[in-house]
């Protein structure tokens, strides 16, 4: 081996920790909001062009995955019901956003959710199994083992004190939340916020020992998602999450960076339970929101709608 | 004793040839048994070896199956060729025959004295070859108490003796201790590995997982295992040749078959026979076999030094053979016949179901209670093949009448609404095979709220998992003090037990199936019954109604745009 110098080393060092003087700059650029307002678009048309329009919206898909990344996709695959009911993401979907993604490099997609139900079930009958089975690189991950969580800790948050974690989850280099909108008769929806707990191991004591809003909050500001994307092909308007229940046609897809804003603006997208619903209504967005995880008024969110050309 | 080296050769190739039929077939039995799992695949013959079994069939003659055609076959093949199944198919034999050889058991050379033409030459008046031998266990005609008990028991529509037959045995052992074995070193090596494989980006091994199974009455099931295994320490197949009640049927209809064992006169009775036979059914004299032992395994031909043994299919018997199978005799038959008429009688008076005090579910599209239990032969095939593994063998808790029939344990999970496994796979057809829109409408149950115990009803927590799990909407939420708080909708309510599963309430959960309400019938539709009794377990929009695969599993809707 080569001697190295004192001062060599000190350079060396020195240099080595000038990227970290900059991290505002460094992640604004790719994976960050550019501007201070955060942007949802929304885009209607048949799942795959819609996806397309979105991601070029957003910056392309090269804004998020880069050469060589593992991402993470998180759709809602927990119940074994077909897409039709609404009540867990369209397949079509997760295989245009995972080829999207092996297009942009990633050298791996991992397709994961723990799933309430029977697991094999659950990837049969969701569509997700056949969807993926053909995409080399794409792996289909139904979370059923504890093993297969991390324990977190988590400082500075009232509610949750730990929490343990998809092991794939922590490791991904990217991750995007491809959530169904449906309804949830504890949180009245269940988007793009709710929808991470779909990534740890122990979801009951959320509902019996701790504040369910406020909880969530506190989880999102552990997992936050590079990229959200609603699914609003269909929505569950009532009945959720695991349905059955009235299911209405949006045939929209509604993405953006920031996970809080896209879900507000999936609050006011639908008539949920009959009414509309404002999304300062949703108390787990509101705990979202006064973390500092995104922003709830849409007056303050530039909103773009497209429309997908018919293929 | 000595022997040319190429017959020594065919010698050995005989028995070895034995070894490779079994060792196929109980690999083959071990293949169906892994391979009972979601999603059902209509080319692999799960039932094989259970359908084979004729006491099987007889107990589903009060069942719905009406196939019985490999049970025939096995009876053709049992008139024909007696115990043959035993020595080479059974996959408890095998067992048997592995603990056997690794105990280094032989069996006892009884002939020391010359033939009987060599004493005549000598000019000694030859004696009668003794009588066979009674008395010992081995040869006491237990069997025949356990046939009678299981006839007797068929009669009076029980099926609990079933719980000895040999395949069901087997089936079950493998459903109770065996798979949860299996399962839990399978996922303990994955978990080592998993850091390893996530490195190597072999994700669909770090994620592969099994969802591991237990079984309360896993620790009875072994012990009955070990018990019928451990008789091997008394004498080789003990309870092949004392106690197997499918051994004694096949005995019986072998009785006259024409495929035997026959000694010509060059035998020198030098009893090597006798010591290599695995069920003693070679008399003390050489020339004389107890056919309803006899399990045509050729092990005596094989040792046999002067090859004075054959075995072939000539219509008349010719060599000796005794008239009555060993031990069977009218006392034995009737005191099984007895005992089993007594413990039946016993069990039927249990004030469980005299006073409905039972509160056991069942698998969706059970029979009816009564001729379940005529029908259930406890092979534990539905334990193996449920989804969610809510399907226990019951143990003793729920009386010796219900011992190793399936029960729901809601707290281990519910019963997964897109399932309908467990009526494909019953051999019998003790639960019904019924389309995935049947299973749905085949009510479990009904689940009860303790509010005492509920979270959001004597906490005011915003607890709202049973609403959450409920497949049929059947948790509804009404305010009440100003809180959010559950209702069963009895006329949407399954019984399925997502509920009681998911209930974060420690021990006995705050909201319980009982079997109030449940649906239990030999035939017709379980929906016509529910709709007239006005409950509509189908979801409004009939988008649960998937589509049935031809080969009958729940698939997705396809036409999704």
């Amino acid at each position: 081996m080569k001697d190295v110098s004192r001062r060599t080393l000190l350079k060396g060092a020195l240099a080595s920790c000038l990227p970290l003087t900059f991290p505002s700059v460094v992640l604004s650029q790719d994976r960050k909001e550019t501007g201070t307002r955060p942007r949802v678009v929304q885009v209607h048309g048949a799942i795959e062009a819609a996806l397309h329009v979105l991601l070029e919206e957003l910056g392309g898909v090269g804004r998020f995955v880069r050469s060589g990344d593992t991402v993470l996709i998180k759709p809602n695959m927990s119940f074994p019901n077909p897409s039709e009911l609404a009540t867990t993401t369209d397949p079509g979907l997760v295989r245009a956003m995972a080829r999207h993604c092996l297009q942009a490099g990633a050298k791996r997609v991992l397709v994961a959710d723990h799933t309430m139900r029977a697991v094999k079930l659950c990837l049969e009958i969701t569509g997700m199994k056949e969807a993926c089975s053909d995409l080399p690189g794409v792996h289909l991950i139904g979370a059923s083992q504890e093993g297969m969580f991390r324990r977190v800790a988590l400082s500075r948050t009232k509610e949750l004190q730990a929490v343990k974690v998809l092991r794939a989850a922590l490791d991904a280099d990217v991750q995007i939340n491809l959530p169904r909108m449906k309804s949830h008769g504890a949180t009245t929806v269940s988007l793009g916020t709710k929808g991470n707990m779909g990534l740890i191991w122990d979801r009951a004591v959320f509902h019996s020992r701790l504040d369910l809003n406020e909880a969530i909050g506190d989880l999102n500001t552990l997992i936050r998602a590079d990229l959200t994307i609603l699914d609003g092909s269909r929505a569950l308007t009532a009945g959720g999450p695991l349905g059955p229940g009235p299911v209405e046609e949006l045939g929209c897809l509604i993405g953006g960076v920031d996970p809080v804003a896209v879900d507000a603006f999936g609050v006011q997208r639908v008539e949920w339970y009959g009414k509309r619903i404002a999304s300062e209504q949703i108390p787990h967005l509101v705990a979202c929101h006064k973390r500092g995880i995104g922003e709830i008024d849409l007056d303050r969110v530039d909103i773009v709608s497209r429309k997908a050309p018919a293929s | 004793m000595k022997k040319a080296p190429s017959e020594q050769r065919l010698r050995a190739g005989s028995r070895r040839k034995k070894w490779v039929i079994q060792t196929v077939c109980f690999l083959v039995f071990l293949f169906l048994c892994i391979s009972m799992q979601y999603p059902w695949r209509s080319w692999i013959p799960y039932r094989l070896f259970l359908d084979l079994d004729p006491l099987s069939s007889l107990a589903a003659l009060s069942g719905t199956r009406q196939f019985f055609l490999l049970a025939l076959l096995m009876v053709v093949v049992g008139l024909v060729w007696g115990r043959i199944f035993c020595a080479y198919v059974c996959p408890l034999g095998f067992c048997i025959d592995v603990v056997d050889h690794g105990l280094g058991k032989t069996g006892q050379r009884r002939t020391i004295r010359k033939r009987p033409q060599d004493e005549a030459e000598e000019g000694v008046q030859p004696e009668a070859w003794p009588e066979p031998s009674r008395g010992a266990l081995a040869s006491s005609g237990l069997q025949w108490v356990l046939l009678g008990l299981v006839f007797v028991g068929l009669a009076f529509k029980n099926s609990l003796p079933l719980v000895l037959d040999p395949i069901g045995l087997a089936t079950r052992s493998f459903s109770v201790i065996f798979y949860p074995l299996g399962v839990w070193v399978t996922n303990g090596t994955i978990g080592l590995f998993r850091p390893l494989a996530e490195q190597m980006g072999w994700y669909g091994l770090a994620y592969h997982s099994l969802l591991q199974p237990g079984f309360q009455a896993a620790i009875g099931n072994l012990v009955l295992l070990v018990l019928v295994l451990g008789l091997s320490l008394l004498t080789r197949r003990f309870w092949c040749r004392s106690l197997c009640p499918l051994g004694a049927l096949l005995g019986l209809l072998g009785r006259l078959a024409p495929s035997r064992r026959r000694v010509t006169p060059a035998c020198t009775t030098c009893g090597q026979c006798q010591a290599a036979c695995p069920m003693g059914a070679i008399e003390e004299d050489p020339f004389r076999t107890r056919q309803s032992a006899c399990i045509q395994c050729r092990s005596c031909q094989a040792v046999c030094p002067v090859d004075a043994i054959s075995f072939s299919l000539r219509p008349r018997p010719e060599s000796r053979y005794l008239p009555l199978p060993e031990g069977l005799s009218r006392r034995n038959f009737f005191f099984g016949m007895g005992l089993g008429s007594m413990g039946i009688v016993l069990s039927k008076l249990d004030p469980r179901y005299v006073k409905k005090t039972d509160r056991t579910l069942r698998p969706p599209g059970a029979l009816p209670e009564e001729d379940f239990l005529a029908t259930c032969i406890r092979c534990g095939a539905c334990l193996r093949i449920c989804v969610t593994h809510t399907l226990q063998a019951s143990g003793m808790e729920n009386g010796l009448i219900q011992w190793g029939t399936p029960v729901h344990n809601m707290r281990i999970s519910g019963c997964e609404q897109q399932c309908n496994l467990c009526g494909k796979i019953c051999p019998t057809g003790a639960i019904r095979d019924l389309p995935l829109i049947e299973r749905q409408h085949a009510k479990i149950g009904t689940a009860v709220i303790i509010r005492e115990t509920c979270v959001a009803w004597a906490k005011n927590r915003l607890c709202l998992l049973c609403d959450e799990a409920c497949p049929y909407n059947a948790i509804v939420f009404r305010p009440v003090e100003g809180h959010k708080r559950p209702f069963v909708d009895e006329s949407r309510c399954n019984g399925c037990g997502m509920c009681e599963a998911v209930c974060p309430v420690n021990g006995e959960a705050a909201i319980v199936v009982y079997p109030t309400g449940e649906i239990r019938e030999k035939e017709g539709s379980y929906k016509e019954i529910l709709n007239r009794e006005r409950i509509f377990l189908e979801p409004k929009k009939d988008r649960l109604e998937l589509p049935e695969r031809t080969d009958g599993s729940a698939v997705r809707d396809e036409g999704r745009g």
